[in-house]
C-alpha cells in the first residue's frame, strides 16, 4: 500500500467522523468504525499493480503501517458509535475481525505482488470483494420482486471482507457468517501465497 | 391479523396510560445523605445532605400505583440508602391524577419525539488525528514508529474529553375543542425539569429500570425526571388557556400554523396573532412535522402551530383538534 493510497484511505475514514453533523442526516446511526473498517479494508486489499523495477527495492511490508495510520480513526469512530449507544461487544467484534481481515488482505495484496500482482488474487478479489458486491447490488435492484438475488451471488456479497464490514454498520448487526467470511478470508491468503509462488525471483511492494 | 393480535393492538392504542405521580409531603431529620422512595414503576431519589439535627421538610413527587413490597397499601417505601437520620413520609397531599378521566381526545395523542443531539469530534481529537497521520506518513518506511503513533493516537481518542452531548427538548400545548382542556406535554432525553409542588405524568420510552424522579435539595428543591438515554416526558393539564377555533386565536401568538378542515384537506396560513381571526392560506408555508399531524381523528377540523420558543430555544408547539374526536361522538 502506498503512502498516496494510505492517505487516502485515512481521508475517507475520517470524513464521515469529522463531518458528523452533516454525515448524521444521511448515515444516521450506522457504526462509523464499521464504515471506516470497509473504507481500509477496500484499499488495503485492492490488489497492487504490478511494478518490475520496484521489486529488487525494499520487500517490507506496507500493511503494518497502514494499520498504524488506521487505528487512530478507527478509535475515534469507536467512541462516536458508543456516544451513539451501539453495543460495546459488538464493537470488540468488529474491531478485533477488521484488524485480522486487515492483516489477512494485506499479507495477501502483499505476496501477490511479489509474483507480479493482477493474477490469481486479483481475480479472488474482484469476485469476493468489490465485484460481488456490485452484481448482488446490481441484481437486488434490478429484481422485480423482493425476491433474493441468485443465491451465489448473494453468498459472495454477504460473505467477502467488504459485505460483512457493511453488514457490520447496523446498530444491532444480525450474527455475521463467521465460517463463510473466514473461508473468504482463506481463499484471498491463499490466492496471494499462489500468486507468490509463480515468481520465484521475490521482489517488493510499494 | 387474529382476534387476539387486533384487541391487543386496540389496547396499545387506546389504553396507553401514563404514570401519574401525587405529592407528598416528606419530613427529614438529619443527617441524611440520601433518600429513595419506591414508587410504582419510577423510584424517587431525594438528592442532597442534610447535616446532623437539622430538620428539612419538603414535597417530592411519588408515581402511585400498586404498593410496592414491604410497605402498607397504597403507600411508597422509604428506605434512607445513607446516614442514621429519619424520613417520614405524609399521605399524598395532591393525588396522582386519573388518566382516564382526562378527554379521549387528548389521551389518544401521539408523544413527540425527542432524541439527543449527540456532538461529533471536537477540535482537539481532529487536530490530534492530523497530527499523528503527518508523523506516521512523514515517516513512512518505519514500521515501528508507524504502529506506535497508531496506537498512541488511538488511545489518546479515548482519553481526551468528550463534548457533552446537546440537550434537546420539546414542547407540545394539545388542546381539545369538546371539552375545550389543554395538556402540556414536555420532552427531553436523559433528564427533564418539572414544575414542582404539581402532580401530573410521567413517561419514559423504553420503560426502564434505570428511570427516577429526582428532588434536589441545593438551591431548590428542584424536581426533574431523570434516566440516562432515554426518552422522558411529563404530561400536566394546563386547565382551559383558550380556543383555537379559526374564528379567534384566545392561546397565544404562533409563529406558523397549518390548518386541516373536516374534508381533510390541508393548508399553510403563516403568522397567527392572539385574538385575531386565522389568516388566509399562503403558498409555500412549509410543512409541519410528521409527527404532530400523524394519528389523528377524521372528520374534524384540525389546527397545528409553532409558538415562539421557550427557554434555551426549545421548540414549542400547539395541537388543536377542533371537535369531539372518533369514538367520542355521541
Amino acid at each position: 500500500m502506498s503512502r498516496s493510497e494510505a492517505a487516502l484511505a485515512w481521508v475517507l475514514s475520517v470524513a464521515p467522523c469529522a463531518a458528523w453533523g452533516a454525515a448524521r442526516e444521511s448515515l444516521g446511526d450506522a457504526s462509523r468504525l464499521a464504515l471506516a473498517a470497509a473504507v481500509w479494508l477496500a484499499l488495503v486489499g485492492f490488489p497492487a499493480a504490478p511494478d518490475p523495477a520496484g521489486r529488487a527495492a525494499g520487500a517490507a511490508r506496507a500493511w503494518p503501517r497502514a494499520l498504524g495510520l488506521a487505528l487512530a480513526p478507527a478509535a475515534l469512530a469507536a467512541r462516536l458509535d458508543l456516544q451513539a449507544g451501539h453495543d460495546p461487544r459488538i464493537l470488540w467484534v468488529t474491531s478485533v475481525v477488521a484488524a485480522l481481515l486487515f492483516a489477512v488482505l494485506g499479507e495477501a495484496r502483499h505476496a501477490a505482488a511479489r509474483g507480479g500482482g493482477r493474477g490469481l488474487y486479483a481475480l479472488s478479489w474482484a469476485i469476493l470483494g468489490p465485484g460481488g458486491l456490485g452484481l448482488y447490488a446490481a441484481l437486488s435492484w434490478a429484481a422485480p420482486g423482493s425476491g433474493e438475488p441468485f443465491a451465489p451471488v448473494a453468498w459472495l456479497a454477504r460473505h467477502g471482507p467488504l459485505g460483512w464490514a457493511f453488514e457490520r454498520l447496523s446498530v444491532e448487526p444480525a450474527p455475521a457468517p463467521w465460517l463463510g467470511v473466514a473461508a473468504s478470508g482463506a481463499i484471498l491468503w491463499a490466492a496471494g501465497r499462489i500468486d507468490g509462488r509463480r515468481c520465484s525471483s521475490g521482489g517488493g511492494e510499494r | 391479523m387474529s382476534p387476539a393480535a387486533l384487541a391487543c393492538v386496540v389496547a396499545l392504542a387506546w389504553g396507553a396510560p401514563q404514570d401519574g405521580y401525587g405529592v407528598h409531603e416528606l419530613r427529614l431529620e438529619g443527617p441524611l445523605g440520601a433518600v429513595v422512595l419506591e414508587g410504582s414503576g419510577w423510584r424517587t431519589s431525594v438528592v442532597g445532605e442534610v447535616g446532623p439535627g437539622e430538620v428539612c421538610t419538603l414535597v417530592v413527587p411519588i408515581v402511585a400505583g400498586d404498593a410496592p413490597r414491604g410497605a402498607a397499601p397504597g403507600a411508597p417505601l422509604l428506605s434512607p440508602a445513607d446516614g442514621a437520620g429519619d424520613a417520614v413520609l405524609t399521605p399524598a397531599i395532591a393525588a396522582a391524577p386519573e388518566w382516564d378521566a382526562l378527554p379521549a381526545g387528548l389521551r389518544r395523542r401521539t408523544l413527540p419525539p425527542v432524541a439527543a443531539r449527540l456532538p461529533g469530534p471536537g477540535a482537539a481529537h481532529l487536530a490530534l488525528l492530523c497530527a499523528v497521520a503527518v508523523l506516521i506518513l512523514a515517516a513512512w518506511r518505519r514500521t515501528p514508529a508507524a504502529l506506535a503513533l497508531g496506537l498512541a493516537g488511538a488511545l489518546a481518542c479515548f482519553v481526551l474529553p468528550q463534548r457533552p452531548p446537546q440537550p434537546s427538548a420539546v414542547e407540545v400545548l394539545e388542546g381539545d375543542g369538546a371539552s375545550g382542556r389543554w395538556l402540556v406535554v414536555r420532552g427531553a432525553v436523559g433528564t427533564l425539569e418539572l414544575s414542582p409542588d404539581r402532580p401530573g405524568w410521567c413517561e419514559s420510552i423504553p420503560a426502564s429500570a434505570k428511570r427516577r424522579l429526582e428532588v434536589t435539595l441545593d438551591g431548590g428543591p428542584h424536581w426533574a425526571l431523570e434516566g440516562e438515554g432515554l426518552a422522558l416526558y411529563s404530561l400536566a393539564e394546563a386547565g382551559r388557556l383558550g380556543r383555537l377555533d379559526p374564528e379567534r386565536n384566545e392561546l397565544a401568538d404562533l409563529a406558523s400554523v397549518w390548518r386541516r378542515d373536516g374534508a381533510g384537506r390541508w393548508s399553510a396560513h403563516g403568522p397567527w396573532g392572539h385574538d385575531e381571526a386565522l389568516p388566509a392560506a399562503v403558498e409555500g408555508g412549509g410543512e409541519p412535522p410528521g409527527w404532530l399531524v400523524s394519528v389523528l381523528p377524521q372528520g374534524v377540523g384540525i389546527t397545528v402551530g409553532r409558538a415562539e420558543a421557550g427557554a434555551a430555544g426549545t421548540p414549542r408547539w400547539v395541537r388543536w383538534i377542533e371537535g369531539p374526536s372518533f369514538g367520542e361522538r355521541r
